[in-house]
């Protein structure tokens, strides 16, 4: 994969701190009840910690072409170049139609949710911080097809499996 | 409208696009093409994330990352090696020994390959196993993983059939025992007809130094599997701990691993676990579809109408399973799975837990199989074969696993006594 750019480097940021904030308040949620003290909010917390890393990693999924598929018939069809692009092109479309539905209808509840002051029943957070990652990481999955199929001679290589099994391994693991 | 979704899926798949894309868009397809509303899909796929038990997943994605890079791995090797390397056979023995106790670390197959296997290879092709016999044996070892609690894949199964997560991860234990077992039983037998391996008698004296070196990270699963079966821990919580546990272990114990490195791991466990987990989101609103088509119960007349016996009901969704397995990354087939096939198991009596356990047990067949075997992949990259050389070597214990489904269809207990076990 080339350098990353800046936004990917924030979306690692953001990945490791959900990650260490999950962390430290799952350790919090058992030291506080080993003290007999309960936190009331740590479930909800890390919750939503939780859905912050599933979605972002999701898109960094696409900018690195990690996302599980079925290659075996593209493998078993005669090395043309022909075959490579039209796997390509389907892979492009089918991924960007997806993404722009879902954000579509995603940006609608998002704004319900800002609109009816909705919040979640322990922190008193409004809720639309929690269904906002779906948007944004939609946005950020459009935005790393592209750039996986376009920037990046790698990544397109891996997109239109134009490469050796054990290549295509080496970059998985 | 099920079978417009399921059809389109597979035609999806067939072609190339991400498993997790293709069963959006039939999801969306189908929903258009019969008017309902498809505001549903961002819905379902908020709602299915805000879930406590799946932090589990991403915890335990870490702590196997931990293990693999910070020299658990390679301990826990020694320390079978140690005790079973004065039986026939004895490196093929320590793969399994090895690998069950890993997989109750980590609860990851690939991780299992990704880090002992290196180390297993090398040392059994050293000691005269021919290489592609070391890479079967690793592969389909690995595949423990899936089964010894605290799998990851047991812990979506569970949560996806609204089980309780402990129950279904103590299920697990019983079959991978007897799965070991059978294992170096058929290891035993192989290397003692054809001459495999050395036995290596090594003084009581050096054993103790070895295991005595290992019992910190021997202790991991212990500590892990104790939390969660005597309640002390929910299995989200124990996850969190084992990244604690195996991270001291790994930075001031046995020195493998640097506070620097630590930061990278966890970007990889949220980008493995947003990978595994996307499935999730969008099986979902799949799950949606079949509620409204009323599949499960159309599933169920139609198996019911084959045969009523419990037995014979789950071998035919064994087979279903082991097809399935091969051709589908296994996350997607427990997502999709599970809630068409569920009420037909309760209905004809079978044990949930029994049905969770046998259905992740018959899926992760597909790991090591191809054409979509992570495992089998994986080996074939740590051992530098081809695919169909490992798969020739591997013909044995797929036989073993088959006749083992088999058995643990006919006997539930084998899953449930445990869980009763707890309850009691």
């Amino acid at each position: 994969m080339r350098k990353k750019t800046i936004i990917w480097c924030v979306v690692d940021g953001i990945i490791f701190l959900s990650i260490l904030g999950m962390l430290i308040v799952v350790c919090l949620q058992v030291l506080s009840r080993m003290i007999n003290s309960s936190i009331p909010w740590t479930e909800e917390l890390t919750r939503n910690f939780f859905i912050w890393t599933v979605n972002f990693g999701m898109a960094v999924g696409f900018r690195s072409v990690e996302h599980a598929r079925v290659t075996f018939i593209f493998d078993l069809l005669p090395y043309k170049k022909f075959f490579r692009k039209v796997q390509g092109f389907i892979y492009l479309i089918s991924c960007l139609a997806f993404f722009v539905i879902v954000m579509y209808y995603n940006c609608g509840m998002t704004h319900r949710q800002y609109c009816s002051l909705e919040s979640s029943p322990s922190l008193g957070i409004p809720m639309f911080y929690v269904t906002l990652p779906l948007g944004v990481c939609s946005l950020l999955s459009i935005i790393a097809i592209f750039q996986s199929y376009f920037l990046d001679s790698n990544t397109k290589r891996l997109i239109t499996t134009d490469v050796s099994t054990e290549e295509l391994e080496e970059n998985k693991l | 409208m099920s079978l417009c979704l399921l059809g389109l899926f597979f035609l999806l798949s067939l072609v190339g696009v991400p498993l997790a894309i293709a069963l959006g868009l039939s999801v969306i397809s189908t929903l258009y093409y019969y008017g309902l509303p498809l505001h549903v899909v961002s819905r379902f796929m908020y709602s299915s994330m805000n879930s406590f038990l799946l932090v589990a997943v991403p915890l335990f994605v870490l702590a196997g990352l931990i293990m693999e890079k910070g020299g658990i791995a390679s301990r826990i090797f020694s320390a079978a090696n140690s005790y079973v390397g004065r039986w026939r056979g004895a490196l093929g023995h320590v793969n399994i020994i090895a690998s069950f106790i890993f997989g109750g670390i980590s609860g990851s197959s690939v991780a299992d390959v990704g880090s002992l296997g290196p180390i297993e290879i090398k040392a059994m092709t050293e000691e005269g196993y021919p290489r592609p016999y070391a890479a079967a044996i690793t592969m389909i070892t690995s595949t423990l993983s899936s089964i010894v609690p605290p799998s990851i894949l047991m812990v979506i199964a569970s949560v996806v059939a609204e089980q309780s997560v402990s129950a279904c991860l103590a299920g697990g234990i019983g079959p991978a025992v007897l799965l070991s077992l059978l294992f170096m039983l058929t290891n035993y037998v192989i290397a003692r007809r054809n001459g495999y391996g050395k036995v290596v008698i090594r003084s009581y004296r050096e054993i103790i130094k070895i295991i005595f070196n290992a019992i910190p990270a021997l202790l991991s699963p212990l500590i892990i599997l104790s939390g969660i079966f005597c309640g002390f821990v929910t299995p989200t919580e124990a996850a969190g701990l084992a990244v604690v546990y195996t991270l001291f272990l790994s930075i001031y114990v046995y020195k493998g691993l640097t506070w620097k490195q630590f930061p990278r791991l966890m970007i990889t466990a949220g980008v493995t676990s947003g990978t595994i987990l996307f499935i999730a989101m969008v099986a979902s609103v799949a799950t949606y579809i079949f509620a409204i088509d009323q599949l499960p119960d159309k599933v169920s007349v139609f198996l019911l109408s084959i045969s009523t016996n419990s037995l014979i009901v789950l071998l035919i969704m064994g087979l279903i399973f082991i097809v399935i397995g091969m051709f589908l990354d296994i996350t997607a087939a427990i997502l999709l799975l599970t809630p068409v096939l569920m009420p037909t198991a309760l209905a004809v009596g079978i044990n949930p837990i029994h049905f969770v356990v046998f259905m992740v047990m018959a899926l992760s067949i597909g790991l090591s199989t191809p054409p979509v075997g992570v495992c089998l992949f994986a080996t074939s990259l740590v051992s530098k074969l081809k695919i169909e050389t490992i798969v020739k070597a591997s013909w044995p214990f797929y036989v073993i696993i088959a006749v083992f489904l088999v058995i643990f269809a006919a006997i539930p207990q084998i899953a449930t006594f445990l869980v009763d076990l707890m309850l009691y």
